[in-house]
Formats: C-alpha cells, structure tokens, sequence
C-alpha cells in the first residue's frame, strides 16, 4: 500500500552503472535448481551464521504479524467489553513485540547482509584464482569486458539475490502465509470472502511479470547502447572535433537517447498500470470484507476487532507480493549469472603440470624444442619444430608477421602446450615440472608494456616483491629510465594510473624492461617491440641490452637490425618452420629467406 | 540554492505535466485518506448505530473511491514518469551536445571516467529527485498536513501524543541517510578499485603469466576484494540499525493509539470507529515521515550531483569559431607559423617563438626527442589548440579567423593509435564526410591501400570494427586511419607516428600507401624511423621547443651535429649498417 521511495524501485536497478550487453547473457534454463546446489557448498563454512539468520527472519515476520491480532484482542477484549486491564497489558505486548522485532531485524539485517557479502567475496576470490589460473588461450578467445563481467556484474548480480532477495523471499513469504494462515483461523468463510481477489491478482500479477521483464530487459539494451555511444564518443571525442562531426554525433545520440527513453516509458506503463492496479483489489478486498463482514457483525456472527484486523491484515499480504513479484526480475538474472560465473569455474584449465611435479632446479638455460606442432584452432602454426639453444646463447628470431615467431616463444614459457612434441629446459620436459618454478626463472618482456594500477616502484617490483629502491633505480639506471622517473614529481612513488595517460608509450616500454631486469630471469625472452621510443633512448635500450643479455639464455623476437647482428644466431621462421638458421654473415652469404627479407628492409629504408 | 533553482529550471518545460502530476496526488491522497474514514463509518453507523441501509451504499462508495485512485495513480505514475524520462533526455543531451563543442584542452584535463560518471550517475541522481523526489515530497507533506488535521479533528489530546514520533521519525530519517550516504559511496568506491584491479589483471594477464605471479595478483584482488567487504560492512551495520528502528517508531506511535485511544473509547469519549479511523490514519503517516528524511538526503544528493553536472555543462568553450569567421581561402596548403608560444600549461611552454615555414605540396620530417613538441606543433594547425602567442597560418589566412569546420577537414591527421569508431569499415572511413559515394570510400581506400585487406575480411567493406567489432592489426588500422584522412581530400596531411607500431614488412607496405597520399598535398611527418623519415622533401630538427635546423638529409648531416648523433646511434637503419659491411 505505500509508495516506494524514489530510486528502490526495480527502475534504478535498471539504470544502475551501465550494463554491458554481454552475448552470453541466455534465457536462464528452467531448472535453476542445479544451479543453486552448486552455490549450496559456498555457505558450509558459514552454516551456524545461516541457520540464525534464518531463524531470525522467522521472528521478524512473526512480529510483525502480531500487530493486526493485538489491534483486534484490543478492540474485542479491551475497549468493547470495557477492561482496561487487557488493554494495557494488550499495550505492552504490543511493544515489546515491537521491540523483538527491532533487535531481530538489527541482527537479522547485519547477519544476512554479512554472510551474503561473504560468500560472495569467496566466490570472487575463487573466481579470480580460477581465471589466472585458466591458460592464456581461454584469456584470448574471451573479450576483456566479458571476463571482467563475471567478476563484477555476475557477482553482484548474485548478490542482489543472496543478501536482499533471500531475506525478501523469506520474510514476505511467511508474512503471506502467516497472515493467510491467521485469516483462516479467524474466520474461514471471511478469509475465503477475501481470497476472493486472489485470482485476480495472481493473473495481474504472472502478466506483469512477463511484461515488465521484458521492458526491463528492453530498456536495459536501450542503455547499454546510451552508455556505449557516450562512451565512444566521449573518448574519440578528438576524432570527432577534428572531422567537424559534432551535428551528426549530436543528432546520433538523440535518437539513441530517445529510443532508451522510450524503452523506459513503456516500463513506466506496465507498473503504473500494474502497482495501482493492486491498490485497487486492495480496496475492492476492503470492500468484500466491509461487506460480507459487516453483515457478519450484525448478524452477531463476528466482532468488529476481527474484521478490523481483516482490514489491517489486507496490507500484509499485498505487500509481500508485490515484493515477491519483483523478486522475480531478481532471481532470474541472478541465476543467469551464476550459471555464467560456474561455466568459467567449470572451464579446466588445460595446462596443469602433473600433480605433485617437481620444482624445476636451478637451470643453466638450455633449450630444446623436439618435433612441436602447435595450432590455437584447427590448423597448425607451426609444424615439427626442432630448436636447439644453448645456455647463455641469444637467438634472434627473425620471419614476416605471422609466420609463428611469437607462438614459438610461448610455447617456451609454457603459455600454451605444444599439441605434438615436447619443450625441454636443462632437460626437464616443462610439462612434468611445476609451473611457478619454470616461471621464477624466466622473464617475459611483452611489446605492449602493460603497467598495473600503482606505484613505478610497485610495477618493477612486480615479479620480485623483495627487491630493494637501489636495486630498482639500478635497473631503471640500465635502460636510460632513471632521468625520467626521478623529474617525475613523486619519483619511484609516482602513480602510474593518475599519470597513466601521460606516460608515453616509449616510457611504458622502458619501464618494462626495467621490470624483466629487476625479476632477473636466467631465460629471458623478449618481445622486441618495433617502436615509438626516441632514437637517444634506443640507444640505450640497446646498452642496456647488452647488460640484459649478458649471461642468460634470450630468445628475442627482433625487428631492430641492431639486435639481429648481435644475436648469436639468427632462426628465420617461416610458415610455421624453421626455414633457416646461422649467424647475419652466414646467412647473408648464402642468399636464401633471409637475404631477401634483409634486402626488403633495406629497400624499405631507402 | 543557486545549483538548486537551476536544476528546477529543468522542468520550465513541462510546467503543465508537473502541475497535472501534482493535482492527481493530491486526488490520489484524499481518496486514500477517504477509505479509513468510511471504514469508521461502517463500524459507528452501520454497526453501533445499527443502520443497516447504510452498508450498502458505503461499500459502493469504498468500490468507487478504490477505481477513482486507481485512474489517478495511474496518470500520476505515468506523467512523473514521463517528465523524469524527459528531464534525464534533456540533460544528457544538452551535456553531450555541450561537451562535443568543449575544446581538446578540457578533454586532456578531464578524464573519462569522470565525464561518464557525471553523464551517468549523476544524471541518475537528478534525474529521480526532479522526477520523482519533488513529487513525493510535495505528496508527503500534503499527507501529513491533511491526515494530521484529521487526527486533530477526531481527538486532538490523542493526535498531538501520537504525532510526537513524526519529528522523531523525520529525524532518524535523515540522520541515517546522512551518516550512510558516505559510507555508501565509499563501499562504492571501494567496489571500483576491485572492478579496476580485475580488469587490469584481464588485461595484463600476459604479464602475470609471463612473470608467473598469478598466486600474488590474486591475493591482490582478494585484498581488495576485502577491502570493499569490510566497507560494505560498515553500511550494513549502518542499514541494520536505522531500519529496524524506523520500523521501531511506529509502533510506539501505534501504542499510544491503543493504549489512550482504548482508554478513551472506554470512558466513552471517543466511539470504536473513530478509535480504528484513528488507528488506520495512523499507519496512512509512516510512510511520510520515513520518506521525508530520507527524500532530504537525496535532495542534498541530487544538488551535489547537479553541481558536478553544471561544472560540465558551465565549461565555456574557450575555442570557439568567431562570428565572423570566413571561408578557407584558395591555396594548396601552405603552412606558416609565425612565433608561435604555446604550452599545455602556459607557465611551461613546449614551444616558444616558433617559426617555420612549408610551401604548399611540400612534405617535411619533423625530428627530435619525446616531448620536444613535434606532435604538439601539429596540433595548432588544425586548431585543437590555440597558441598562447603568434600565429599559425593556412594559406595566408589565420586560423583563427577560419571557419572550424573547413579549417579541420582542410587538414588530414592520422596518429600513432587511431582511433576507430563501433561501425563499419566503410562508416569509418567515410566518417568525415557523411554519406560519402561509395566511389569515394573506395578510392581512399585504395589510395591508402587498405582494398586488399578490406575485401579479404569476411563482411568485406561492412566488417565492424572498434572496440566491440572485428580486431585489426596495428597496420590494418593504420591503413584505415589514412584512408579516413583522405577522404576528405585534405590540403595538409599530418602523419605523427603513423608507422610505429608496424613491423618492417608492414612498413613498407604501409610506406608506399603514404607516398600515395602524399602527392599534391602539403604533408608533416613525425617519425623515428629514417626509412620513414626519407619520404619527405626536407628535415626539420626541433629541440628545446624550436626549430634547431633544416634542410635535406646531406645538409643536416653536414651542418648539425644533433642530427648527425641522433642519426648514428638510431636505429632501424640497414643503409648505414650495409655501408659498413660493403
């Protein structure tokens, strides 16, 4: 019967943060019920907090029933038959019914809200630990935003479900059975009477849910689309000015802008049509029972206090459905959601070293690739490779875009599993060694630089947390980068996300090699980047690398010539093969793929 | 108050929905409060006054008065639904079409993510106070100061007892929607930071992998996973015990009701319908009093968003075209910039007194260090920004007396990491001029040799691409970016990195789409890589924010010793390396 607050009504969980259409998003399958078992084991831990919570919404809903009933041994005990004592010990129930259900609710509120937030925070945790875990093709055939999706959006749609929809499940659904229940006893033929409207409103109600999901569910694509056009407007902004396209951004926007409104309207017209509607059997409910009941009362059939408390309980059991009702909206996205996020638990992950492999010891850095074939889908990028590199040997890998350089390093790294053949450092097949341990002796320097949130000095400190300021100003030292980071305002503390922006991409690739120097890997393969860094800063990169190189195994994926010729051998992939290998003048002199590559360059250079 | 009577303003327009939406709440709040009343009838008239006949009529009149409310409610859902739709329209649209005409400057100082949020979140807020907020209000306190002159009209000793808790509701009200609005927003922001760290571990997961520090990211993210727990925590706690006790308040109120009003009844100064009208009239207020505080808050919520939102909308766009700005004059792109000082921040300049000089169909190089200002330089002649001091000429003419609009399709840019819209190759392309022949598209594509590639994507030329579309190659994109440039058939072609991010074999191929492109038109290239570097005509090597020498590349080598550094120790280089060997 009361008018929602502005803002809780199932509208501002439409317009929250923008919703991302997700392509996963399904018809949620129609037995949920599998879906909820396997959420079941996230609340063991938590079983004692769970079954209290439980308990205690049981006595927030019992509280609240007692009202109507006190109101009518008031009026029935009390005040008809005259006796003030009833009534004030009627008084005094009443209150500390009240205050019951003041200090349940209290810790039924803060129970549930904490055991649902728990949960969830395990379930992300586990999430998260999974998707790190998963190897780095799931990683790349799933777009960022979907997988960053589960984490956040799937969750908290969970959420939504776990903390406010189990409490409203519980507590609306006794108050409606409760008050049911108390009709009944009351008076059967009046309860009956006034059951009369249910029909009704279990027709209004079953069509609004149909409808009004689906203008929800309209409106909600209407947004993402505001949302994204905002988005990509606002930060192509400069593309936009610098073609004069700023009319037909405008008038793009309008139309998407109004098709979300008018989306929105039709939201609008289901639940103003809906929410009054129920009023209005609220009202024709009160009318049934002032009608039939009222005959009752002068029949002498019924006392005046049960059918006030008639009256009073109409309201309890409106209330609930028309929040369990919107329930609904709730509980399917949120099973849609869960299936989403065990679909990614489920997913296993394909490179695991066996259980219980060994630590790789200590290496020197050999290499050896035996008879790898290797294809992300169907067809093979790189067909039986055999690869020798000796410990402390630096090759350069050289070859036209595409030709499998960069999946050969991975597959060195062990970021995928050669579909035949096997990889061997110092010896050890990688799948039959732990992959931390292959991992700490290794370094990954990426083309794109990527920084995390956080400090400069958190970012080299990356992958050796223990590292030392002088240690990192030694290694930003090597690479030319200590000028720049020190004219920075908080030097080695300086944000890189605050400053993100402005950090050029030549800066980022600096800070980069600095990261690989200071994690000091004995194998190091590096992923030459063909890039924006300022020909003084190439220069000493290129000392730089002469220190990074020096005495580790490196597998460099080159584009610079200036790295090629200091390679101690030069492998030129091609279709997936190694096509030929030796040192620049070797294969200068004997004419074949990588003289015509090198005279390309040099044609291109002309 | 200011921020507040400007948001208002917003709904001048539909001044006559409002007054509408408020005459149906008031209809709508007198027949509620007309329903306890006839159920006081029915027990005083009909069963203590045992007149039979009247049942029957006053259920009739409960009947009607429940499908009268029922067309009110529904007018007034719909209009306060339709004007907050509207308003939100009207606001977005005017901060959208306000920020496409806001200068490069203000987008370098404000970031995205702020710009979304006041688009986003703050609109959300105003939106609903405007729309919804307003009206409650008004239908609140109509409530409170009809039913309350009820209650005084029944029984004015039991009214004034019973109505002591509203001032104690209002208040408990507001005081929780002030202590937990910045615990909320808070547990928001602590919501953000995990959202960030998942992403950039998505994003970076190359590096974790790499590095094999999955085990430490991950206790990253569940600490901030924990972090954002204990927050919302806080306004958990802070929720636990405001609601229950405004469930609480009422009661004692009720109490009253039953304790004194049954006293009264008893002794006979009340009768048992006025004693149940009181009753229900009282519940009719709860909801009142709770909303009123809680509607304060977000009234104060909704000026402080409308604040942020008017901080946007009362950005003046300090680069505005004058009004009598006039057309592009007759030329073939001569470039000319007379002492021109300018820095992002004027007390820093990038460049100070710059001069130079490009014949029209000429092409140049500019060289130097990161951050010499090369790229900034660019950026003046097409009027992303204004120079703080000289000038920058188009053929003869100053920029800043030229339309925006010729002057920007008069010169062509295409960058390091172009930018492409959510569309189709071919809208991308074609997007500086709308509806471009499809004869046009193709030629630039051509021209920038992106054909090939383009006819080789499965959808061809209507391939999406962007960020939720078809993922291009660095060189792909690149190609894209010059053909959009040239479509427009610029007079100045700006290449600023526009082959860095490609690999040799790319280059070249990139490289003869340039020499394409070039032809006919004034070009400035901005390259570290000489075999780019050797497409132009002449070389201009800035340093410290000034041209430090020009002329070819025999002439520099000879007469600068910078460039003759900068060239022997770059890289990228197999002519000087051959000559070596050779």
């Amino acid at each position: 019967m009361s008018t929602r607050p502005p803002g809780q009504g199932p509208a501002s969980r439409v317009l929250g943060p923008a919703v991302e259409r997700d392509p996963d998003d399904v018809r949620p399958n129609r037995v949920p019920r599998r879906v909820f078992r396997k959420l079941l084991p996230y609340f063991r831990p938590y079983a004692a907090r769970t079954i209290l919570t439980i308990a205690l919404m049981v006595m927030v809903a019992l509280t609240g029933l007692a009202g109507p009933a006190l109101a009518q041994v008031a009026i029935d005990r009390g005040i008809t038959a005259g006796d003030e004592a009833v009534l004030v010990a009627v008084v005094v129930v009443f209150v500390l019914a009240g205050l019951v259900g003041w200090l349940a609710g209290y810790w039924q509120s803060y129970l549930s809200g904490w055991v649902g937030e728990r949960v969830l925070l395990d379930l992300r945790t586990k999430l998260f630990d999974h998707m790190m875990g998963l190897e780095l093709g799931h990683h790349e055939r799933q777009p960022t935003g979907r997988s960053v999706s589960r984490l956040t959006n799937d969750v908290e749609a969970v959420n939504m479900l776990v903390t406010d929809g189990a409490t409203s499940l519980v507590v609306n659904g006794l108050t409606f059975l409760g008050a049911v229940g108390i009709l009944l006893w009351y008076d059967w033929k009046l309860a009956l009477a006034a059951f009369a409207i249910f029909p009704l409103l279990a027709l209004g109600t079953g069509i609004f849910r149909v409808r009004s999901t689906r203008a929800y569910r309209h409106t909600r694509e209407r947004v993402a689309d505001v949302m994204s056009h905002l988005q990509e407007n606002i930060s192509g902004i400069r593309v936009v000015q610098g073609h004069g396209r700023q009319d037909q951004a405008r008038r793009e926007f309008i139309r998407v802008n109004r098709d979300y409104r008018e989306a929105n309207m039709e939201t609008v017209r289901v639940s103003g049509v809906y929410f009054p509607g129920v009023e209005l059997l609220a009202a024709l409910g009160t009318a049934l029972i002032l009608y039939y009941g009222g005959n009752r009362v002068l029949d002498e059939d019924l006392t005046v206090g049960v059918m006030v408390a008639f009256i009073g309980y109409l309201g309890t059991f409106f209330d609930p459905i028309q929040q369990l009702s919107q329930l609904y909206n709730t509980f399917q996205s949120a099973v849609a959601a869960l299936e989403k996020i065990f679909g990614v638990l489920e997913t296993e992950p394909e490179l695991t070293s066996a259980p219980g492999a060994p630590d790789l010891p200590p290496v020197a850095g050999a290499v050896r690739l035996e008879g790898v074939s290797f294809g992300y889908g169907r067809e093979y990028v790189l067909h039986d490779v055999d690869l020798d590199i000796a410990a402390g040997e630096t090759v350069a890998l050289v070859g036209p875009t595409g030709a499998g350089k960069s999946t050969l390093a991975k597959l060195i790294a062990r970021l995928y599993d050669p579909d035949e053949g096997r990889v061997l450092v110092d010896g050890h097949d990688l799948r039959m060694v732990s992959v931390p341990s292959l991992r700490a002796q290794l370094g990954i320097v990426p083309q794109e630089g990527h920084l995390f949130g956080g400090s400069i000095a958190d970012n080299l400190r990356f992958a050796r947390p223990g590292a030392t300021d002088e240690d990192l100003r030694a290694a930003l030292g090597m690479v030319g980068a200590l000028e720049f980071v020190d004219s920075l305002p908080d030097g080695l503390d300086t944000d890189v996300q605050e400053r993100g922006s402005r950090l050029s991409a030549g800066q980022r690739q600096l800070l980069s090699f600095a990261r690989a120097l200071v994690a000091d890997p004995r194998l190091l393969i590096l992923d030459e980047a063909t890039s924006s860094i300022d020909l003084r800063s190439e220069r000493r990169i290129e000392q730089a690398l002469d220190t990074l190189l020096a005495g580790r195994t490196a597998i460099v994926i080159a584009h610079r010539l200036s790295t090629i010729r200091r390679a101690d051998r030069i492998v030129v992939v091609e279709d997936g093969r190694v096509a030929e290998q030796g040192t620049h003048d070797d294969l200068m002199a004997r004419g074949g793929r990588y003289a015509g590559l090198y005279s390309d360059w040099e044609r291109a250079a002309a | 108050m200011r921020t507040l009577i400007r948001l208002l303003a917003f709904l001048r327009p539909y001044r006559g929905r409002v007054i509408l939406t408020a005459l149906t709440a008031v209809g709508l709040m007198v027949c509620t409060v007309t329903l306890p009343y006839l159920t006081g009838r029915v027990i005083d008239d009909v069963l203590t006054g045992r007149q039979e006949d009247a049942l029957t009529p006053i259920v009739i009149a409960v009947v009607v008065v429940g499908v009268v409310r029922f067309g009110l409610a529904f007018v007034r859902r719909y209009m306060a639904g339709w004007v907050s739709l509207a308003v939100e329209f009207d606001l977005r649209e005017r901060m959208f079409g306000h920020l496409q005409r806001l200068s490069f400057a203000y987008f370098d100082r404000m970031p995205v993510g702020q710009l979304m949020s006041r688009a986003t979140s703050d609109l959300q807020t105003v939106r609903f106070f405007l729309g919804y907020g307003l009206i409650f209000l008004f239908m609140h306190a109509f409530t409170l100061v009809l039913v309350s002159a009820i209650l005084f009209w029944i029984n004015p000793l039991l009214a004034a007892l019973s109505l002591l808790i509203g001032p104690a509701m209002v208040a408990v009200a507001a005081r929780s929607s002030r202590r937990s609005h910045p615990v909320l927003v808070d547990a928001q922001q602590k919501v953000g930071e995990m959202t960030q760290t998942a992403e950039e571990s998505i994003v970076g997961v190359r590096v974790i992998k790499a590095f094999g520090q999955e085990d430490a990211q991950g206790e990253r993210f569940a600490e901030r996973s924990r972090a954002a727990f204990l927050r919302s925590m806080d306004a958990n706690r802070l929720q636990a015990f405001y609601q229950p006790l405004m469930g609480f308040l009422p009661v004692l109120g009720l109490a009253v009701v039953l304790l004194v009003g049954g006293v009264l009844t008893i002794e006979g100064s009340m009768s048992l319908g006025e004693f149940v009208e009181f009753y229900l009239y009282l519940t009719l207020l709860m909801w009142p009093f709770r909303s009123i505080g809680m509607l304060v808050g977000n009234a104060q919520r909704a000026v402080a968003s409308g604040q942020r939102i008017f901080e946007v909308l009362d950005a003046t766009p300090d680069l505005d075209e004058r009004p009598d700005a006039r057309p592009l004059p007759a030329g073939g792109g001569h470039v000319r910039l007379e002492g021109v000082r300018f820095g992002y921040d004027p007390d820093r300049p990038v460049l100070d007194g710059f001069d130079l000089d490009i014949p029209a169909g000429r092409t140049i190089a500019l060289i130097g260090a990161t951050g010499s200002g090369k790229s900034t330089l660019t950026q003046l002649i097409p009027r992303y920004y204004d120079p703080q001091g000289g000038r920058v000429l188009l053929d003869g003419a100053d920029v800043r007396d030229l339309r925006l609009d010729d002057l920007r399709r008069a010169v062509g840019m295409v960058s390091q990491e172009p930018f492409l819209f959510s569309a189709t190759i071919r809208d991308n392309i074609a997007y500086g001029v709308p509806g471009a022949a499809e004869d046009a598209v193709l030629a630039a594509a051509r021209l920038a040799q992106a054909d090939p590639f383009i006819r080789a994507l499965p959808e061809g030329y209507d391939t999406v691409v962007g960020e939720r579309g078809y993922t291009l190659s660095g060189g792909q994109r690149q190609r894209l970016a010059i053909a959009r440039a040239v479509v427009t058939d610029p007079r100045v072609l700006v290449l600023d990195e526009a082959t860095a991010s490609v690999d040799a074999s790319t280059e070249r191929e990139i490289s003869d789409a340039l020499r394409a492109v070039m032809a006919g038109r004034t070009t400035i290239i901005i390259a570290h890589r000489l075999s780019t570097i050797a497409l132009a005509d002449e070389i201009v090597l800035v340093d410290g924010g000034r041209p430090a020498a020009r002329g070819t590349h025999d002439e520099l080598y000879a007469m600068s010793a910078l460039y003759r550094e900068i060239h022997d120790q770059g890289l990228a280089r197999p002519t000087d390396l051959v000559g070596r060997e050779a």
